[in-house]
Formats: structure tokens, C-alpha cells, sequence
């Protein structure tokens, strides 16, 4: 096959490009063959804008509805706002205190951008990777699909208010699936019902459409200035991972798909029904993971400041107001949503907590991020967090873990990072391990 | 009530105070005896002027002399130039220090005010400008969605929504969506721009024969009208495609089952017409995702969803004479609806039966419908048949495949004529039958075929066919004629595909594939640059950019045809291809975008508005407003008037919904038209506009700090900074416990240092604004007044203090005075604008130059609209690279 030799070509037409593509974890995935690994180890990270509703101690619903319970350590009581996940209370802690240290000053909007990288955008709103795509450059060749991004509204957003909480090795946003039914589609759906030979000759197609592109955008980057070149670079690099995707699927061609009962899941769903919507976004996740189709997911549930269709839930559901709306109201209906949202995580934990595989609960080998970048609306400190599941990771729980002083977020995400053996030194702007949570 | 959120609402990268710094821009970039013509009202503030102000009152703590300056900062060694410096952090802190008002500390002398003020100004001033000086002069960009969307459209002759599954393209801080530095690229598009190229051209070009076509007749029986009858129509003569073979409605044979959705109502008070004539209707509102449809209606439901392709509807409709006598007036119960359109004395006589049809499909809680094209006028008592296609890509379809009752293809008929509550004569319409086709061919092949394969006529062998396919092909798509070793290249592709396909038709259409996804097609090139390239855009190039600004789409055969003459750069020749693009209908689409994207249009789809105060409210008088300001400006150009229309008219564009909700009489029908204003109206600019005062309000009532933020930002290019981390909250519930008015509210507001800075700019442009309710309506006397009585006790307090000591009673004055004393600084602003739109960038230092350059010459020409357009494509920026 003359498969090296072009690709060989890509290389080289990238380094010559000057581009800071990580060639070698390119060549792993496309590479890699699929292979049984030990117990593989998932990451999902659950987000919603707007913070939540934490009523000053006067205010009559400062007892029932502050977000974060009233007691600190194994004793806790949940507060209506996170009542629904008490049957949850041992495959979870709720911490407090935390957050991105160099986003501390900024109008918290920001919040979904950072969530998950961490970067410091006082100056630019220049991104970093997020933990979910960090994670998915190690493990993702190990799966049919790297990694799942998904939001209730979908796409990117624009910067500063994003619906996508999941951010590349160059800080760009990565465009959210939304849609229920194409990514069920997309995950466990044959491309086509034609024969092997007749998938083997589409992606030989493939692939020469995407030789061909790489070429002709290489010609018409030496007819580019500057700054131009850095946007064609975009288009660039999105070829050489469609090519690598290619691959992959090559590799994957072999094997056989995972068989999923279609009727389990209800992809009828729209985001103008919320909690269907919610739900099968949830299941989607729970199916990929059982079978191993991706080990790393993300999923916006709401995003930051009346942006998108995820702003008209609470309206939807009878809080009388948009989501950014009931963020500056009144507490109750603010901690009913609280409380809405809360029902709709424990219903994916659920989910995890029953799946069993190989004796073990898929729950103890996944680590469920979910929480938001803002504690009340504008005010990013003191994010509300859970972390839930995780249990073979050596994550200890059933506590809430409070912070006067605020702490670091990226010493969480660092310690995620490490129980998922992914060999980073640091993430984000973290100063240590957040070594309570494991011990 | 929440008087903060518009705050948080800022972007982190905002566009500074343009018009403050404009005039120490020029200055920098200009030689100064230009920028002393140009006369800019706006002296720069020099760092000279700043640096004994920060000496006098800040070097004590935080200077040379102080063996540890507090917080570790010394501001005498920070760096003035926030472009190359590294401390516009640091400023940044200062500046929010110096809003909040706690530096200098209470123990220290006060600062005065005026120093205060000349520093966060200089401070902002420098911010603006490092911002704009970072903004990249790039031109390459990819095309947005609509812009793919349409070049696919014209390229392939099929009309596909093609991006609806492309994600939403980003939007700069100035609101625009075509900004190269938010359109990104990913992976998961690119393979989605692949897809879509494939699934296209299998839709343009086609193999084999024609497929089976359905056709139907439908009708209500007339015995029992619940009940449908439906017949199996033979093939006409003139149409290739066999008809479905066999039809059975019941039985094992049948077909698919096809079923009256909406049978005759015998509900009380819901009762339909004992003749079957269909009232006016509209598509109701469900609490989740979905729709009723319309309460007195023709409506099918059918087993059988049609996905692809077009459809043919034919509607048998009448209008229903009414024999009746006039009941006298005032006998109808009137709610707001009926007492407005008395004001408005509509004329009766003129109300005629509209014929809508939708189509869509059912779900587990009700419908989703989309319109299939505009509603048509059903004058003729006799019956005729009314016409409606449309292509079944762009329609809801069922989920599921074959579909169920709770998920069934839908087709909706109905009368759409305005309701009016109480009226005792409403139009009426008669429905004999619906006919559908699909899918509905004209020719075989279809035209989308042969305008690509054109026929080989000449017998050229199949490579030399293939050759002038894929050239004639690629040329359009890449608006530019194809180098040979370009076309070469194509050329070999198309040999290496057509080894592996059954037909030429499928290596061709593998081959064009390739062009539909190439960066050549997928973004505007600008072409060669840097030593030995010319500075401006070649013909072809200047062509391309031309028909993205004002038609999102390629160049014609017109442009395309003087750019290979290289004749289109000739002043002349590009002045009159302006004039002619404007005239065109496809112009439509640059006011479209161009006025929901720098007025913020969409933010009446974010806002909630209360249907228990605004009960006339609905979704069609809320699409209505959307496009009243689309038609101004389109108006504004088509009569070629003065910009400053905009700031006060004495014309609006309504159609009968917004006429009604407006007050205006006479106007029938949903199309819009112009109409003029009186002042007893209080209408005129789109100050006024119902979409603008309603996207501004918080669905309840005016949100004047909204409408403050929007005058600044939108009209004189004048937004000012962020505010300050975890600024304090003015709490509603205080608000509301003391009984405040918003204009109390916020006089309580600005009294915190921390808001009174920026806010005492903001509020009082909103604040004269008060005069108009959430919705839009003059709330100071007549109907909108009771309707305020309704909803508070409180009056209208509308009167404020301009920044520089001007005093205005309420919006009138605002105009008045935005005309007379900004009157410069809104004509710059349009400027910008559009520039900044027609270039698909943040405008740079030079492009800002370049704008208000134009000012000057814009003023000398009456500000017309149509010059104003000619003045941006003449413009040096707009023909460089």
C-alpha cells in the first residue's frame, strides 16, 4: 500500500506549515489497533450556566433552597435544591470554594469557555484544551469514537459564551452535537448497508478526496499573507483529522459494531421538551460508554447568560422565566430549577449505578464532573461541583468538602487527570493535588 | 424586575468608545493636517495630561518612593502602551478601582471628579485602541452558513436548506456573523461539508430513469365531513414519472393510511361553520415542542413521509360571500385586539380570505409546522386552484420510518386571514379539495442535471466532456477561471474516480465533490498577496466580494462576465453594478442580515414576554416587528433616503398584523408596504420599532438600561466598559418593597459609586424610552395607557438629563437630539457598520480611517442610503486585500 508514503506527505506538508500539530498522538491514533485494554476508565463533565440559587442566610428559602448543603463533612443534609440525588449521597461529593484562580475577577459569563481548561483569559479569550479533549488524545484511539461533545443548543457559541464547554489542543471551540438522533446515528449506526468491499471502496474515496483537499489547500496557503495563512491553517488541520479519522474507521472496519436495542432509547426528544431531551443526552452517554464506543464525553446542559435554546428550559417547565431570567430573580423558583436539574443528574447516575460490567458497576469506573463556573450569577468563585462515581479510581465519597479559601479548580481536574492515568505534570492553573477527594 | 443582566451581557472583548477615541486614532495614523480638516470634534487625551493626576494621588501608596507599594503595584512603572506593554491587565484593575470608587482610599484626599473622569476616560481610550490595533486585516474567510447555504444552492439549481446541520456560526462583538475571525473550521464540519457536497450532487445530477410519483386527490366527503375521500390521480401526459401503481386506502394492499387530522368541530363555542367555510385560523401555541394545528383548518395525516425532493400542493379554494347585514357596531364583546382595530377603522370591505398551507407531521404533543411559502389572497367566489411547492428537505418530517399516528406526516390548509376578536363578518374560505404530488418533476432529467452535464451535443469523447464539465463547474464555484495545471489536476481526480464508478454521472459527481469542499470554494480567497502582488482585489475577486456584501451569494453571470474583461474595477462600471445589485431582489438578503445583526434583531426571539400582560402578543406579531426594520432599511435604500431616517422617520414598513398592533388603518394582508406616519402616532426611526422596543425589554416592561446600552452601541459606536467584577446587585426585591418606579430604581442605582460612572452615560438614553411598554406600544395616552393602568399604578416618567446638561421630556426629544448634536457620530457609526459588514471583519485602525474618511463625502451627498453603499464599495479598503 502506498499508505505511508502519503502520509509521509502529510507530515512533512505540516511541518513545513509550521503548524503545532501533535503529529505523534496522530500517528498513534491512526495507528493504534483496536485492542482489549484493563478496565477502561471514562470521563464525563456535566455543565450548566448561570450558577445556582444561594439565598442570603436572612431570606426565608435560605433553609431550603441554598444550593450547598447547610453542614460541612459526612453528615450533611441535602437542601431541596439537591435533594433528588440523596439516593446518591455515597458515589458523591459536593465541594465548595472552588474555582479558576485567574477567572475569579471576571463577569462569570465567561465561565463555560474556562470550565474545563481553565485558561486564563483576563487579557484575550485565547482557550486552551479542555480535560475532556486531554483525555481523549490519550485514550481515544482505544475507541471507535474519540470523544463525544455534546449541548442542549449545539454548535460553538461565540467566545465568551459558548455552548460547547469542550476546547481542542489549539483553544478553539469544538462545535457541540446536539441532535439525539444523528449522534445515536453516528455512534452505533453502520455508515451505509453496503458490503464490506463496497465501505473499503467508499473510503478509499475517502481518502483520495481528502489527499486531494489537503494539496489543494496547500497550494492556496503559498498564495496567502500572514494572517490569512493562520485561517486557511484551521482548514488545514481539520483535513489532516478528517484523515486521520479516516483511518481509523479503516481500523474499525474490521470490527464489528455494538449491538444497541433501538427501542431502549428515546430519540424523539426535542430541547423545546426539556427533560426527555435532558435524558436522552444522559443515555446517550450511558450507551456509548457501555459499549465502549467513546470513554470521554462532555455535555452542556445550559449554558451561560440567556444564550441559546437552553435559556427557555425554565420558562418551558413553568418557572415563568428564561434561565438567565430566573438567575436574577427571586430564590425559589431559581433553586426549583436547581432542583429540576439535580433530578435529571440523578437520573444519568442512576443509569451508571445499574449498568453493570464484569461484575463491577459502570459507575465505579466513570468520573462524572457536574456542577457550574459561577456560584450566583457574575460571581465566579465558589463553583457549585459534584464529582460522582469513580469508586475504582480511588475517589472517596459521600462527603461535602467546603473551602473558605478558594481553591484551585485545576487541582480537581489535575486529579482526575492522574486517576486516569493520563501522565500530565499540571493542568490549567492548578498549584497542587486535590488529595481529599482520594484519600 | 432585573435592572443588572444587561451589564453581564458584555461581551469580555468589547469594542471601546470608537467615537471617543476616533479622533486620537486618526491622529496616529494619519498625517495631522488631514486629520485638522476632517474636523473630529474628539480630542485625544495625551498620557502627559493623565500621568500628574495618577502622580498627585496615587504615587504615594503605589510609587517609586514607597518601600512596599501596596498590592505589590507600582503604577509608575506600569506601560502607557497597552498594545505592546505588558500591563493592560494591571490597567485594567485600575480602571475598575477607580468606577468602583475605592482608590483612592477614603483615609487619602479625595480625588476630584473631573480627575476622575479624564482618567477612566484615557483609560478606556487606550483600551479601544489596542483592541482595534490587535484586530487582524485578514481576508480570508470561510463563507457563513447562509452564504454556503445559497452558493450551494446557485452552484447545484436544487433549493436544499444545505446548512441546516452546520453549526451556528459565531458572532462578533459588533454583532456581525460574517467576521473571519469567528468563522472557525473543525474536523466534524469539515466532514459534514463533505457530506453535504455528496448528498447534493446526488440530487443535481441523477441516473436512470424518473422515480414513481405519488399523486392524490383528497377531499372532504360531503355527507359526513369527517371523513375523507381520497383518489389515486393517473400520470398527466405532459410529466415523466409513473404514478405509484396501486392505491388502496384499507386493507392489506393500502397504501399508507391517510386520515382527516382536524374533523369539524362540535365543540362549544369552537363550533365550526354548519357550511364547512373555514373561519380565521391560526397555528396555535403548545406548552412543549410543538404546535396545534390551526383550530379551523383542512388538515391530512398520513402514514407516509416524503423526504426528499419536491412536492406539488394544489389547493381548490373559494372565498365564501357573506349575505349577511352588518350588525350595528359596538355589539360584539371587544377586547384589546377589536378596540384597536376600531382606532384604526379598518376598512371592512376589504377583508379577503388568505390561503396558507403547511406542512410538517405530528409528535407526542401535537404538531410542528412550516409554512410552505407566503399565503396566497383567495378573492374569487368561484373556485380555482391555488398552487404551492416546496422542496420536502426543508419541512419537519417524522422521526420515524414507516411513521405512526403520534408521528405521522402532516398537511395543514387553512384560513389566515387576521383574526379580529368579535368581529361579526370574518372573511371565510372554502376548501373543495387538496391535490399533492411528489415528487413533483417537471423534466427528466431535471434542469439541476442538465445545467451541469449539459448535453454532449458535440459527441466529445467522454474525457474531453468531463474536462469542460468540471471547468464550466469549478469556475463558478471558485467565482474565478481555473488555472490549467488546476483544472489538470481536477482532471486526474476525475480519471482515478471513474475507474471505480458505474457511470460517468457518479465520477463526476465524485469529482465535483471535490470542488464543493475545496477551501477555494468553502471561503473568500483574497488572492495573492505580499511583494510583487498588487495591493487591491483583482476583478474576480472584487466581484466575489461585491455579491457576498449585498447578495451573501456568488457573482452573477453579469458580474462574472465584466470581471473577465477586467472591466468591473472601472469606478464607473462598479458604480452602476451597485446600483443594479441594490435593485435586485437578492439585495433583500443584505438588509436582512445586515439590519437583524447591527440592531440586535434577535434578541426579541430571547425575550419572554408575558402573555398574562400582552395577551395580543403572539408569534406572528413577533415576526411581524422582525421585519418591519428589515423593510425600513431595504426602503430607506430603494428610495434611496437619507440614513438619518433611521433616527426619526416619517414612514414605517407594516404589514396588517403589525398595523394593527401599531394602530394604523387601512393596511390589509400579510405582505409589507409603506406607509406614512402621523404624530399623533409616535412612530417614526427604529427607535420606535416594536422588534426593538421589545427585544429591549424584559418581557414585562421597557428595560431602559437595555435600551440606553443599545443607543450607545448601535447609533453612536459609544458602548462604554465593562462594569467591574461582582458589581453589587440592585436587588428587585428592595425595588419592589419600597415601591420604586425603573426611573427611581435606577436614580437609587447610579447613587453607588461603582455604577454612577458608566450608568449617569447609559440611563438616560433609556430612560426616554419609558414611554414605551415590552411590546412596543405607546404607553403615554390612548389604549397602551390603559393597558400600562392595567399592569401598575405608576406613571410614565420619561424625562431625563443627556450627558453634556440637555434635558428631554421623552423619546421625541431623544431623536430630536441625537439628530442635532450626534448627528456626526451616527453617520460614522452607519459607516462602520457597514464597512465593517462588507469586509467580513473587525475593522482595523486603517479600516476605521477609512470610514470616517467617507463622512465628510456621505454628508455632502444627502447621506442617501444608495451613496452611502457606493461610497463602502468604492472605498480603498473595500478593493484591497
Amino acid at each position: 500500500m502506498s499508505q505511508s508514503s502519503w502520509q509521509l506527505d502529510r507530515r512533512t506538508l505540516l511541518r513545513g506549515a509550521g503548524l503545532a500539530l501533535a503529529l505523534p498522538w496522530l500517528e498513534a491514533m491512526a495507528h493504534a489497533a483496536p485492542t482489549t485494554p484493563a478496565r477502561p476508565k471514562r470521563f464525563c463533565a456535566f455543565f450548566f450556566g448561570n450558577g445556582v440559587a444561594l439565598p442570603d442566610k436572612k431570606h426565608a428559602a435560605f433553609q431550603d433552597w441554598h444550593w450547598f448543603p447547610h453542614e460541612e463533612g459526612p453528615d450533611y443534609k441535602f437542601t431541596k435544591s439537591l435533594e433528588p440525588l440523596e439516593g446518591h449521597r455515597s458515589d458523591m461529593t459536593i465541594i465548595g470554594g472552588m474555582s479558576h484562580a485567574t477567572s475569579r475577577g471576571l463577569v462569570g459569563h465567561n465561565t463555560a469557555d474556562i470550565w474545563l481548561s481553565g485558561a486564563d483569559i483576563r487579557e484575550n479569550l485565547n482557550n486552551s484544551i479542555s480535560i475532556d479533549q486531554l483525555i481523549a488524545r490519550h485514550v481515544g484511539n482505544q475507541t471507535r469514537v474519540p470523544s463525544l461533545v455534546m449541548s442542549s443548543s449545539g454548535g460553538t457559541g461565540s467566545k465568551s459564551r459558548t455552548t460547547t464547554i469542550s476546547f481542542d489542543g489549539q483553544g478553539r471551540a469544538i462545535p457541540a452535537e446536539s441532535s439525539p438522533r444523528a449522534i445515536f446515528e453516528r455512534l452505533f449506526e453502520r455508515p451505509s448497508e453496503g458490503d464490506h468491499a463496497a465501505r473499503k471502496r467508499a473510503l478509499a474515496s475517502g481518502k483520495r478526496r481528502v489527499d486531494f483537499l489537503l494539496d489543494d489547500a496547500k497550494s492556496l496557503r503559498n498564495r496567502l499573507g500572514q494572517p490569512d495563512q493562520q485561517r486557511l491553517d484551521e482548514f488545514l488541520q481539520s483535513l489532516s483529522e478528517v484523515e486521520s479519522r479516516l483511518l481509523r474507521t479503516e481500523d474499525w472496519l474490521d470490527k464489528a459494531m455494538p449491538e444497541v436495542d433501538r427501542t431502549k432509547i428515546n430519540l424523539d426528544v426535542s430541547p423545546k421538551g426539556p427533560t426527555d431531551f435532558i435524558r436522552t443526552m444522559f443515555d446517550l452517554i450511558a450507551l456509548a460508554f457501555e459499549t465502549d464506543t467513546t470513554r470521554v464525553a462532555t455535555y452542556q446542559i445550559a449554558a451561560e447568560d440567556g444564550v441559546g435554546i437552553c435559556d427557555r428550559f425554565p420558562a418551558i417547565i413553568g418557572l415563568g422565566n428564561g434561565h438567565h431570567g430566573v438567575s436574577h430573580g427571586e430564590p425559589v423558583p431559581w433553586g426549583k430549577y436547581d432542583r429540576y436539574l439535580a433530578e435529571q443528574y440523578s437520573y444519568f447516575l442512576d443509569r451508571l449505578a445499574r449498568t453493570n460490567e464484569g461484575g463491577e458497576r459502570l459507575l465505579d469506573d466513570t468520573i462524572s464532573l457536574y456542577g457550574s463556573g459561577t456560584s450566583t450569577t457574575h460571581n465566579a468563585r465558589n463553583y457549585p461541583l459534584i464529582v460522582a462515581g469513580g469508586k475504582n479510581l480511588g475517589f472517596k465519597h459521600g462527603r461535602f468538602i467546603k473551602h473558605t479559601e478558594e481553591r484551585s479548580m485545576g487541582d480537581l481536574l489535575l486529579t482526575m487527570l492522574h486517576r486516569l492515568d493520563i501522565p500530565v505534570r499540571s493542568f490549567a492553573d492548578n498549584a497542587s493535588e486535590f488529595s481529599e477527594i482520594v484519600g | 424586575m432585573t435592572i443588572l443582566p444587561c451589564l453581564a451581557r458584555i461581551r469580555c472583548r468589547l469594542p471601546l468608545l470608537l467615537a471617543m477615541a476616533g479622533g486620537f486614532l486618526l491622529a496616529g495614523v494619519v498625517n495631522p493636517a488631514r486629520a485638522e480638516k476632517e474636523a473630529i470634534p474628539f480630542t485625544a487625551i495625551p498620557f502627559s495630561k493623565v500621568a500628574p493626576i495618577f502622580e498627585k494621588h496615587c504615587h504615594s501608596c503605589h510609587g517609586k518612593d514607597v518601600e512596599k507599594p501596596k498590592g505589590d503595584l507600582r503604577l509608575d512603572k506600569l506601560d502607557p502602551d497597552f498594545l505592546h506593554g505588558k500591563d493592560e491587565a494591571k490597567w485594567r484593575e485600575v480602571l475598575d478601582r477607580l468606577n468602583f470608587g475605592d482608590m483612592p482610599p477614603e483615609d487619602e484626599p479625595a480625588m476630584a471628579a473631573e480627575d476622575r473622569e479624564i482618567l477612566v476616560a484615557w483609560l478606556v481610550q487606550e483600551r479601544r485602541r489596542a483592541a482595534l490595533a490587535r484586530n487582524p486585516a485578514a481576508h480570508f474567510r470561510r463563507l457563513t452558513r447562509r452564504e454556503y447555504e445559497l452558493s450551494m444552492q446557485e452552484l447545484l439549481g436544487v433549493a436544499i436548506p444545505f446548512a441546516g446541520r452546520l453549526p451556528e456560526d459565531g458572532r462578533s462583538p459588533e454583532g456581525f456573523r460574517n467576521n473571519g475571525e469567528l468563522l472557525r473550521m473543525s474536523p466534524l464540519q469539515y466532514e459534514m461539508y463533505l457530506s453535504i457536497a455528496e448528498e447534493g450532487l446526488a440530487e443535481a445530477i441523477v441516473n436512470g430513469d424518473p422515480p414513481e410519483v405519488h399523486r392524490y386527490r383528497i377531499a372532504r366527503k360531503s355527507d359526513k365531513p369527517a371523513e375523507l375521500d381520497v383518489t389515486a390521480l393517473p400520470k398527466p401526459e405532459d410529466r415523466p414519472g409513473e404514478s405509484f401503481k396501486y392505491f388502496k386506502q384499507e386493507g392489506k394492499d393500502k397504501a399508507f393510511r391517510i386520515w382527516n387530522l382536524n374533523p369539524p368541530s362540535k365543540e362549544k363555542g369552537k363550533e365550526s361553520p354548519a357550511d364547512g367555510s373555514l373561519l380565521p385560523s391560526v397555528i396555535g401555541r403548545h406548552s412543549e415542542a410543538a404546535v396545534k394545528v390551526p383550530q379551523h383548518s383542512f388538515s391530512i395525516a398520513f402514514h407516509r413521509a416524503f423526504r426528499k425532493g419536491e412536492m406539488l400542493i394544489r389547493v381548490r379554494a373559494a372565498r365564501v360571500e357573506d349575505k349577511k347585514e352588518q350588525p350595528p357596531e359596538g355589539e360584539a364583546k371587544e377586547g384589546d385586539q377589536a378596540a384597536k382595530a376600531k382606532e384604526a377603522k379598518p376598512d371592512r370591505a376589504a377583508r379577503i380570505p388568505m390561503l396558507s398551507v403547511a406542512l410538517g407531521c405530528t409528535n407526542m404533543h401535537g404538531a410542528e409546522l412550516t409554512l410552505v411559502g407566503a399565503p396566497l389572497r383567495v378573492e374569487d367566489t368561484e373556485y380555482r386552484t391555488y398552487e404551492f411547492r416546496v422542496r420536502m428537505e426543508s419541512m419537519p418530517l417524522p422521526n420515524i420510518d414507516p411513521p405512526s399516528d403520534r408521528n405521522a406526516s402532516v398537511l395543514s390548509a387553512w384560513n389566515s386571514a387576521r383574526i379580529i376578536k368579535g368581529e361579526s363578518d370574518p372573511p371565510r374560505l372554502a376548501i373543495e379539495w387538496i391535490e399533492v404530488e411528489t415528487p413533483y418533476i417537471e423534466i427528466w432529467p431535471p434542469v439541476s442535471h442538465t445545467a451541469i452535464l449539459f448535453p454532449n451535443d458535440k459527441n466529445l469523447p467522454e474525457p474531453d466532456y468531463a474536462r469542460e464539465v468540471v471547468r464550466r463547474f469549478a469556475t463558478r464555484a471558485y467565482r474565478r477561471p481555473l488555472a490549467p495545471p488546476e483544472l489538470d489536476r481536477l482532471l486526474q481526480y476525475w480519471t482515478a474516480a471513474r475507474e471505480g464508478a458505474d457511470s460517468i454521472e457518479a465520477s463526476l459527481r465524485e469529482t465535483l465533490s471535490v470542488v464543493l469542499a475545496s477551501p477555494q470554494f468553502l471561503s473568500l480567497t483574497p488572492g495573492k498577496t505580499g511583494p510583487g502582488a498588487g495591493k487591491r482585489l483583482d476583478d474576480h475577486e472584487l466581484a466575489s466580494r461585491l455579491a457576498y456584501f449585498l447578495w451573501s451569494s456568488p457573482p452573477d453571470a453579469t458580474l462574472m462576465e465584466l470581471a473577465d474583461k477586467s472591466q468591473l474595477h472601472e469606478p464607473a462600471v462598479l458604480a452602476r453594478e451597485t446600483r443594479r445589485m441594490l435593485a435586485d431582489p437578492k439585495a433583500w438578503r443584505f438588509f436582512e442580515q445586515f439590519a437583524e445583526q447591527w440592531l440586535e434583531l434577535d434578541r426579541l426571539q430571547r425575550v419572554t414576554v408575558s402573555r398574562s400582560k400582552y395577551p395580543e402578543f403572539n408569534d406572528d406579531l413577533a415576526a411581524s416587528m422582525r421585519l418591519e426594520t428589515m423593510h425600513f432599511l431595504a426602503e430607506l435604500a430603494r428610495s434611496d433616503e437619507s440614513i438619518f431616517q433611521i433616527l426619526d422617520s416619517d414612514f414605517t414598513c407594516v404589514n396588517e398584523t403589525l398595523a394593527a398592533h401599531y394602530g394604523i388603518a387601512g393596511v390589509i394582508g400579510p405582505q409589507f408596504r409603506r406607509v406614512p406616519l402621523e404624530a399623533s402616532q409616535h412612530r417614526g426611526g427604529v427607535l420606535t420599532h416594536a422588534a426593538i422596543l421589545t427585544g429591549l425589554s424584559d418581557g414585562n416592561d421597557g428595560h431602559p438600561i437595555k435600551r440606553g446600552m443599545w443607543v450607545l452601541k448601535n447609533l453612536l459606536d459609544d458602548l462604554p466598559p465593562p462594569p467591574p467584577p461582582n458589581v453589587p446587585e440592585l436587588k428587585a426585591s428592595e425595588v419592589k418593597a419600597k415601591g420604586l418606579s425603573i426611573t427611581q430604581a435606577l436614580a437609587m442605582h447610579r447613587s453607588s459609586n461603582a455604577c454612577n460612572g458608566c450608568h449617569k452615560k447609559i440611563d438616560p438614553w433609556g430612560i426616554a424610552f419609558e414611554e414605551y411598554d415590552a411590546v412596543g406600544n405607546w404607553q403615554r395616552d390612548g389604549l397602551g395607557a390603559e393597558i400600562r393602568r392595567r399592569r401598575t399604578g405608576q406613571k410614565v416618567e420619561s424625562a431625563a438629563e443627556l450627558p453634556g446638561g440637555t434635558k428631554i421630556a421623552g423619546l421625541k426629544d431623544l431623536q430630536t437630539e441625537l439628530i442635532r448634536s450626534r448627528g456626526d457620530d451616527f453617520r460614522r457609526t452607519v459607516l462602520r457598520k457597514v464597512l465593517s459588514y462588507s469586509l467580513g471583519r473587525a475593522l482595523t485602525l486603517q479600516d476605521l480611517e477609512t470610514a470616517d474618511a467617507l463622512a465628510p463625502v456621505l454628508k455632502e451627498r444627502g447621506d442617501r442610503m444608495g451613496a452611502l453603499i457606493e461610497l463602502v464599495v468604492a472605498s480603498e479598503a473595500f478593493q484591497s486585500k
